[in-house]
């Protein structure tokens, strides 16, 4: 089996080729804007967000660009290893406590342009205190000098009742929805949110069930 | 106008719906008249003023028990031995009432009836009611699609994204 071969082997062809126009127009977003960190989020559609910004992630590194993803739903990680297989245990808190620099919190996958930081597992008013205390934003934002795309995967908007700590980071959001069934005035609410924050909504992204 | 486009379908099946289940009631709806002739032999031919003086007597006594219909005559020519009586009942009047009634009016009036020669029943179909039923089912169902409609927050389509959240859809994966 060819090393190509082996790497789809985690990726759902299917998927990349329905992500791949979504991948080329971030990939163009954040050419033009190459400060733009990317959130992609949802109100209730955990496992298609992950499946979502892995995709794209993917797709963007075989297109030769760099990626970061910042996994900030501890719920998500075991979805997300399943994709890159990095081994790394979240420690993006845990590093910032001893460091100045997030840099030293990013692991490798075995996709040689995609990186992952993952955030660790704790109760919300215990993030919301560390989000406060280390000011990710002003560590994030300069990892963007090395790094093509920053990806912010962030928790289920409904189990998190201060998603402004996570709006903040981001410059850009991408929201997940089901191909099927959406509260629409919690999706207004969550869109409303997020020009709140300033963030500018790129599109949705539709997961047929 | 979106939201006709989105919900007229459903509206529409509630409408139907409930059309059907107006029509299932209308089967149970009495008719608002039936009217039964019977046809006696006569023993003897009718006198020439037997049938008006009947007729007298039954508006008198049998035809006070409705302002609405006739209840009940009779119908001969003078001589012949076939005598019709005509009955009309409607909600709320018992036919062997009036029946019997009308056979002790026909015998106190000397009249020997010796047999029943036929009788025909036709049934006045309640057309007012059904029609009125009918109409406020299909009202109904149309009042409950729309409020269904009104209440469904659900968006699935990306015709829904752009038109309730003002949003592009990217794709679907």
């Amino acid at each position: 089996m060819s090393e190509s071969e082996e790497r789809l082997i985690d990726f759902d062809e299917d998927i990349i080729n329905k992500l791949y126009d979504t991948a080329i127009a971030i990939r163009n977003e954040n050419h033009d804007n190459p400060n733009n960190k990317t959130l992609f989020s949802s109100v209730d559609q955990r496992m298609a967000t992950v499946d979502a910004a892995m995709h794209i992630a993917y797709i963007l590194t075989e297109l030769k660009d760099k990626v970061l993803v910042v996994n900030l739903d501890s719920s998500s990680t075991g979805s997300i290893e399943e994709y890159i297989h990095s081994k790394s245990k979240p420690n993006l808190f845990s590093t910032l406590r001893i460091s100045m620099f997030l840099s030293e919190a990013i692991n490798q996958t075995k996709y040689e342009k995609l990186d992952i930081i993952h955030v660790e597992e704790m109760p919300e008013t215990e993030l919301m205190d560390k989000f406060g205390q280390y000011n990710v934003l002003s560590k994030l934002s300069p990892l963007k000098n090395y790094y093509d795309h920053i990806f912010i995967i962030g928790p289920e908007f409904q189990e998190l009742e201060n998603y402004g700590a996570i709006l903040e980071l981001a410059d850009t959001a991408v929201t997940l929805v089901s191909a099927k069934k959406n509260d629409r005035y919690e999706l207004n609410h969550y869109l409303q949110k997020i020009n709140l924050f300033n963030v500018k909504s790129f599109g949705i992204l539709r997961k047929a069930d | 106008m979106y939201f006709i486009k989105k919900n007229l379908l459903n509206i529409i099946i509630c409408v139907l719906a409930f059309g059907v289940i107006g029509t299932v009631v209308n089967f149970f709806i009495p008719p608002s008249s039936t009217t039964y002739e019977e046809y006696y032999t006569l023993e003897n031919g009718l006198e020439p003023n037997s049938i008006a003086n009947l007729n007298i007597q039954l508006n008198e006594t049998v035809n006070n028990v409705s302002e609405n219909i006739k209840v009940a005559s009779v119908e001969g020519q003078s001589g012949s031995d076939i005598l019709s009586l005509i009955i009309n009942t409607e909600a709320g009047i018992n036919y062997n009432s009036i029946h019997a009634q009308a056979m002790d009016i026909i015998a106190d009036e000397g009249i020997v009836t010796a047999d029943n020669a036929g009788m025909n029943m036709y049934e006045t179909p309640n057309t007012a009611l059904k029609s009125l039923i009918i109409l406020m089912s299909l009202l109904i169902g149309a009042a409950i699609g729309i409020i269904m409609a009104l209440n469904n927050r659900n968006i699935s389509t990306e015709e829904d994204i752009q038109h309730y959240l003002g949003e592009r859809t990217l794709g679907t994966f």
